[in-house]
């Protein structure tokens, strides 16, 4: 998303740069990025690789895929990740690693994939992430901060229509909120705390409210999760359902955008929620949310689930509601929409080629 | 009180002890059954007392499923009721048409072999069988166990609905169908298990050490798989609440059982993110750690461990989510997934009732204890 966001932007603001895009691993977004330039992906999911100890064959294969391949001008990565892309592109040109993970995430950086040896342009997404990058490569880096962006709300926004079948399929009712989440069904993103939060939330006597967590049927907590929302007798009041292609219509309809990851750098999707003005809330202490918003965050101290809960609760007020997604949607218009952020990006690009 | 029954065949009896008194045991079939573990235990319980004769009878052969080892008695072996249908001379008095004889016939070596025994307490498990009884056993004290899980006699035998003196009832299973006592027993516990009590101090003491704990620190344990269905994350984070909401830093001691390294290297890391990272022990190999807390917190996301019944035993004060589906007075039983209700309980604990825990529990988790609660039954008549 971060990589569609910056190549929707130059395509208006420099139709002159000519982008190859390189993908470690082939994805959803192929699709989309193809209509940037053209996409090379190394290793399709079915392909196992082992970077260690890499498969001659295989190697020789991915050396196939790029041989097309010109030697850029410069190239960026996308996320530390992204940078076991390196060993198989041409060229020894300038390296732009905009790095937007946290945690253990980051052990590319120290994993052997030429990384370190190759960039010449550190990035981070926030400033926790570049803390925890100085403090791998360190004394003497230099690691500049370059937020990530989303792209603006496309004109004409989400038809009513799209947004009633939404709040239909939730089960929620005019006068109910519908409490909306997101994202990969694993223990960072946490739908189980999502579902943990809808309890407490009912628990404290909230308001009239529906939850609905959208995505990760692929992964590993998605079904035990469905299944602890049945075990639970939830299942009228909490909807656990497979993403979607477009997330949109799930954003707009939604009431209150509630992202209880355990660990999260800098959630796009949260971008995305507030860019519609529905308010976005979430836990302080384990990622960028807290940064993303400033003064317009909204949530509790990572592990207080009862105090997410109540987050939740003093946004059943429409007014409280539309003045708290007014504030993080011109937080966000102002500083992570493309527009305004990612001519940040592109002059550390030019500087570096 | 009556004398003590020859063992084997026979119908010679002598008085050995005016004071033993008998137990008849009806079940519905010899089937190997999940209720069967509990029964055992009463029945071993009861084989160790001097005085007490016991002697199974099984209503039915049984048709299907595991034969059960055999079940304690007093050396006479388990009999089976319905073998009087295809007793030969009784299938032979049919053959020519004297059925009533062949009835009148088998209702006398029945009355025979219930006064070989003459029992004074009759223990009907699942409840049936009364209708094997006499008025020879008028006088004997007669105890219905109910148990949760569906007994072979369904649909084929009636359950007592009245003459019963005590039901014997257990969480989650039927109640009594008719007049009479209740006693709720949610589960007895083997010697095995109450040899592994950790009431001694000192024992506590040094399995806290091995793992780094002080022994005056208020320790939380659980145990389970390290993956998110036992809920170790929830654990974690009850140790975090019991902070924040009750200024308690307790360490919490997860005891894996065949943890993982990826959900190892999760967990450490929730603890890190809770604040709790200090406290938080994750260890493995060591059964006996599990009992050395002074509260245990079960939070499972499905159906519990019956070592809770161990820890009940250990005096600690355990608190479980309604998942666990255990009942017992000593288990502090709270919402699902309520972490804050967790910790709640778990800052009610008072370690220094520890004593005051394993008493209340001996009471009621004992088998001796339930075996003498059914003879003073028998004294009392």
């Amino acid at each position: 998303m971060l990589a569609l966001a910056f190549l929707g932007w130059l395509a208006e603001a420099h139709p002159e740069v000519a982008v190859d895009l390189v993908a470690f691993r082939g994805g959803d977004l192929a699709d989309e990025l193809g209509a940037h330039g053209p996409v090379t992906v190394l290793l399709h999911h079915h392909e196992p690789w082992d970077h260690h100890a890499p498969d001659p064959l295989r190697v020789e294969e991915i050396a196939a895929r790029t041989g097309g391949l010109a030697a850029a001008d410069a190239t960026l990565l996308v996320s530390v990740a992204a940078g076991q892309c390196l060993a198989h592109l041409p060229g020894g040109g300038p390296v732009v690693t905009w790095s937007v993970e946290q945690g253990e995430d980051l052990h590319w950086v120290a994993d052997g994939i030429g990384l370190v040896e190759r960039t010449t342009t550190w990035l981070a997404g926030t400033d926790a992430v570049r803390s925890e990058v100085l403090a791998l490569l360190g004394p003497g880096a230099s690691v500049a901060v370059v937020p990530e962006f989303v792209a603006p709300p496309a004109p004409g926004g989400i038809g009513a229509a799209d947004v009633g079948r939404c709040r239909a399929e939730a089960g929620a009712a005019d006068d109910e909120l519908l409490v909306v989440g997101a994202g990969i069904a694993t223990h960072r993103k946490a739908p189980d705390l999502f579902v943990e939060v809808a309890l407490a939330h009912r628990r404290a006597g909230g308001a009239p409210a529906r939850f609905a967590w959208v995505g990760g049927s692929g992964d590993e907590l998605f079904g035990p999760v469905r299944a602890e929302v049945d075990r639970l007798g939830l299942g009228d009041r909490i909807l656990v359902r497979p993403e979607v292609p477009d997330l949109g219509p799930w954003l707009v309809a939604a009431d209150v955008f509630l992202h209880p990851a355990r660990l999260d750098a800098f959630p796009l999707v949260c971008l995305h929620a507030a860019a519609v003005a529905t308010p976005v809330v979430a836990f302080s202490g384990v990622g960028g949310v807290p940064a993303m918003f400033g003064d317009a965050f909204l949530g509790a101290p990572y592990p207080d689930v009862a105090g997410l809960a109540r987050a939740v609760e003093a946004l059943a007020d429409p007014a409280a509601r539309a003045a708290a997604g007014e504030a993080q949607r011109a937080r966000v218009a102002s500083r992570f929409l493309a527009p305004a952020a990612a001519p940040v990006l592109w002059r550390h690009l030019e500087a570096a080629a | 009180m009556r004398g003590q029954p020859q063992h084997g065949s026979g119908p010679a009896r002598t008085v050995a002890d005016p004071r033993t008194r008998s137990v008849l045991v009806v079940a519905p079939s010899a089937l190997d059954r999940p209720s069967t573990p509990q029964l055992r235990l009463l029945l071993e319980a009861m084989v160790r007392r001097p005085d007490v004769t016991v002697d199974v009878w099984f209503l039915r052969p049984i048709w299907y499923g595991d034969v059960l080892e055999p079940l304690p008695t007093s050396g006479r072996p388990p009999w089976i009721v319905d073998e009087l249908r295809t007793w030969p001379p009784g299938r032979a008095l049919e053959a020519i048409g004297l059925g009533r004889v062949a009835a009148g016939l088998r209702g006398l070596r029945l009355r025979r072999r219930l006064r070989e025994v003459g029992p004074d307490l009759v223990l009907l498990d699942d409840g049936v069988g009364d209708r094997i009884l006499g008025p020879g056993e008028a006088r004997a004290v007669r105890v219905a166990r109910l148990n949760a899980d569906v007994s072979p006699a369904a649909g084929l035998e009636a359950v007592a609905t009245d003459g019963i003196d005590l039901w014997l009832t257990v969480p989650g299973g039927p109640g009594p169908a008719g007049p009479g006592a209740e006693r709720s027993v949610s589960g007895l516990l083997g010697e095995h298990g109450w040899a592994r009590r950790q009431a001694d101090p000192e024992v506590r003491a040094r399995l806290r050490r091995s793992v780094g704990l002080e022994p005056d620190t208020f320790v939380v344990s659980g145990w389970g798989g390290t993956s998110w269905v036992d809920g170790p994350d929830l654990f974690v984070r009850a140790l975090w609440a019991l902070e924040a909401h009750h200024g308690i830093r307790a360490h919490g001691l997860w005891v894996a059982i065949d943890p993982e390294p990826q959900d190892v290297a999760r967990l450490e890391a929730e603890a890190e993110r809770c604040g709790v990272g200090d406290r938080f022990h994750l260890v493995s190999g060591d059964d006996e750690l599990r009992l050395c807390g002074d509260a245990a917190l079960l939070p499972y996301r499905c159906e519990g461990d019956a070592f809770v019944l161990d820890a009940l035993a250990a005096g600690l004060a355990v608190v479980a989510f309604e998942a666990v589906g255990w009942e017992d007075e000593g288990i502090e039983v709270v919402a699902d997934l309520d972490v804050d209700a967790a910790a709640a309980a778990l800052a009610a604990v008072d370690p220094s009732a520890r004593d005051a825990r394993v008493e209340a529990a001996r009471h009621r988790l004992d088998p001796d204890g339930l075996v003498d609660e059914l003879l003073d039954l028998v004294t009392g008549r």
